[in-house]
């Protein structure tokens, strides 16, 4: 496994595979994750209500069975919810397909039953001392956003894309009208993959900045834009876009 | 060849792989129909050339996107979650994990020392000064002892109604598997957590054992607690040691990078916590069905002695001829 090519230009990070070809796992941040996870324990929370609600019901018929059955169902819930969702069918629990995240093994492949065990009995760990807050800080200083039982399990959580074949990262993001594309123009020297994308990416995402925001990105682009500055060189990056969309096929 | 062209010969492949994929996960099994070979393992080696060319060539990141996520959707079908659950659990119990225990000697004496001088000094010098009831068992859990071991063994009684010894059972469950599982995950904080947690079972236990042989009736207490207390109290240790080896990997990674070590030691403590874990939920079964009933006391002495000879005897000479395979 090969993951030494690292991406500046987002998350992205590579692993290579015995078919010789390289994934790009699109590693999540904390803050995708810290909301998947607060889903998850809103549905646990109103599985616990009704829960103490039908176990109430049955105390009325039976006669004591119902407390033990309680405590197993809690007992349950709370050390193995995760792990039972990660290693359904579906691969997630209910919070991280909503945000469009998965748990994948450090190889990009499912993650073995032992690994969602490891990971999920040290939540008490990353927890500490309140809300996650050493996980955040661990997950915040390792290259591939690892909390302590990321770590220990070999284990990424990464951004998926849902049936649309949108990421839902991108699929979350506010959308304004669309902008109609310039004419396309050539570069005027070849580009380097990563530019290509970070060109295409950059016409993608272009209207979910302000104008301001627009310009102030293009302007990085030095090596492209040359000395223009504002909606000129803003209007440049996106005719070379629109060039490549065109010519590389299929803008989708 | 260009992008359009490179997609039109390309295009039905990856669809024919796609609805492959899909079929796969939302079945979710893993096995072709009988007589007939999945196409998955084709379909896939031809996208990862597609995609390699796709890169190599830029064509546009969108397409590169589609085929990269095909191919991340084909590798966790194809590999990965491979567990031979039941299988290997026959195997672990009959030689792995005492010969685990074993292996890791040197952590496993140390958490039984943390957890059986406190123990032990208390039980025997616990007298000395009455304030350290007082002070490690607090004046609520003093009287709840004096009510639960003294004269008429209600215990016994309370056990008497239905459903009682299931409710315990299902209690013993959520709080004693809790403590193991907790004394295992803060050991990933370098260690510490378990230490902790390990001493401070030893001080609390030792303490309420104490307290109650000289205030309460010790027949009710250790009649109670003998069936139960050698698979619950080395369940509880063990666990403690499974969290140590994690924050071994932390304080001590050797040549290792830091992330990689705590890797390697979870590998290492995840058969322990397991084994810990299932000891627990044993000691929770004779504890919520065996513990409270209302039999003579030397019989209750006889299981439970009975009972810490057998673990002592699985521990120490279980897997022994397979002594090589322990690592």
């Amino acid at each position: 496994m090969d993951t030494s090519d690292q991406s500046l230009l987002d998350t992205r990070q590579a692993v290579s595979l015995a078919e010789g070809v390289t994934l790009q796992l699109l590693i999540a941040g904390p803050v995708p994750r810290a909301l998947a996870y607060l889903m998850d324990l809103l549905i646990r929370m109103g599985i616990y209500y009704f829960a103490a609600i039908a176990f109430g019901l049955l105390a009325m018929a039976s006669e004591g069975l119902e407390t033990g059955f309680m405590l197993l169902f809690f007992f349950l819930m709370e050390w193995f919810y995760h792990l039972f969702f990660e290693q359904s069918k579906k691969g997630a629990t209910p919070g991280q397909r909503m945000f469009g995240l998965r748990v994948v093994s450090e190889n990009g492949s499912s993650p073995s039953f032992a690994q969602s065990f490891v990971r999920n009995l040290l939540r008490t760990a990353d927890f500490l001392p309140i809300g996650y807050g050493l996980g955040a800080i661990v997950c915040l200083s390792t290259k591939r956003f690892q909390r302590l039982g990321d770590m220990a399990a070999r284990t990424l959580v990464i951004h998926t894309t849902n049936k649309d074949g949108m990421n839902v990262r991108r699929a979350l993001m506010p959308q304004s009208a669309e902008v109609e594309a310039p004419s396309p123009e050539p570069p005027n020297a070849p580009l380097l993959p990563d530019e290509i994308r970070a060109l295409c990416d950059f016409e993608a995402r272009l209207t979910s900045w302000s104008v301001e925001r627009q310009e102030e990105l293009a302007a990085h682009a030095q090596g492209i834009v040359g000395n223009r500055r504002g909606p000129e060189a803003v209007l440049s990056l996106r005719s070379i876009a629109a060039w490549l969309n065109r010519s590389r096929g299929l803008k989708q | 060849m260009n992008a359009p062209e490179f997609i039109r010969t390309r295009e039905e492949g990856w669809k024919r792989l796609e609805a492959e994929l899909t079929i796969l996960e939302e079945s979710g099994s893993k096995a072709p129909e009988r007589g007939k070979q999945s196409e998955v393992p084709a379909l896939f080696r031809q996208l990862c050339a597609d995609l390699a060319l796709a890169r190599e060539r830029c064509f546009s990141p969108v397409l590169i996107d589609r085929l990269n996520e095909l191919a991340m959707r084909s590798c966790q079908q194809l590999y990965g979650r491979r567990s031979h659950l039941l299988e290997d659990a026959g195997r672990f119990l009959i030689d792995t994990f005492p010969q685990l225990v074993r292996s890791e000697w040197r952590i496993v004496s140390l958490c039984m020392a943390l957890f059986w001088l406190p123990f032990f000094a208390l039980l025997f010098w616990g007298d000395q000064d009455a304030r350290w009831f007082e002070a490690i068992l607090g004046s609520e859990q003093m009287q709840q002892l004096h009510s639960m071991y003294s004269k008429p063994d209600i215990l016994a009684e309370n056990r008497g109604k239905f459903g009682q010894n299931f409710a315990m059972f299902g209690m013993y469950i959520w709080n004693n598997v809790g403590i193991t599982f907790r004394a295992f995950a803060s050991g990933a904080l370098a260690g510490v957590g378990s230490l902790f947690t390990t001493a401070f079972n030893g001080v609390a236990i030792g303490a309420a054992a104490s307290y109650v042989t000289r205030n309460c009736e010790p027949e009710h207490f250790w009649g109670f607690v003998a069936g139960h207390s050698a698979f619950e109290l080395t369940g509880i240790i063990l666990g403690g040691v499974a969290g140590l080896r994690l924050g071994l990997g932390l304080i001590a990674p050797g040549t290792l990078s830091r992330p990689a070590a705590l890797a390697l030691a979870a590998d290492r403590a995840l058969p322990m916590i397991s084994g810990a874990a299932l000891l627990v939920v044993a000691a929770a079964f004779i504890e919520g069905f065996w513990s409270a009933q209302p039999l003579p006391v030397w019989l209750k002495y006889a299981v439970g002695i009975l009972l810490w000879i057998l673990t002592a005897w699985y521990f120490v000479f279980c897997g022994r001829e397979k002594g090589a395979r322990a690592k």
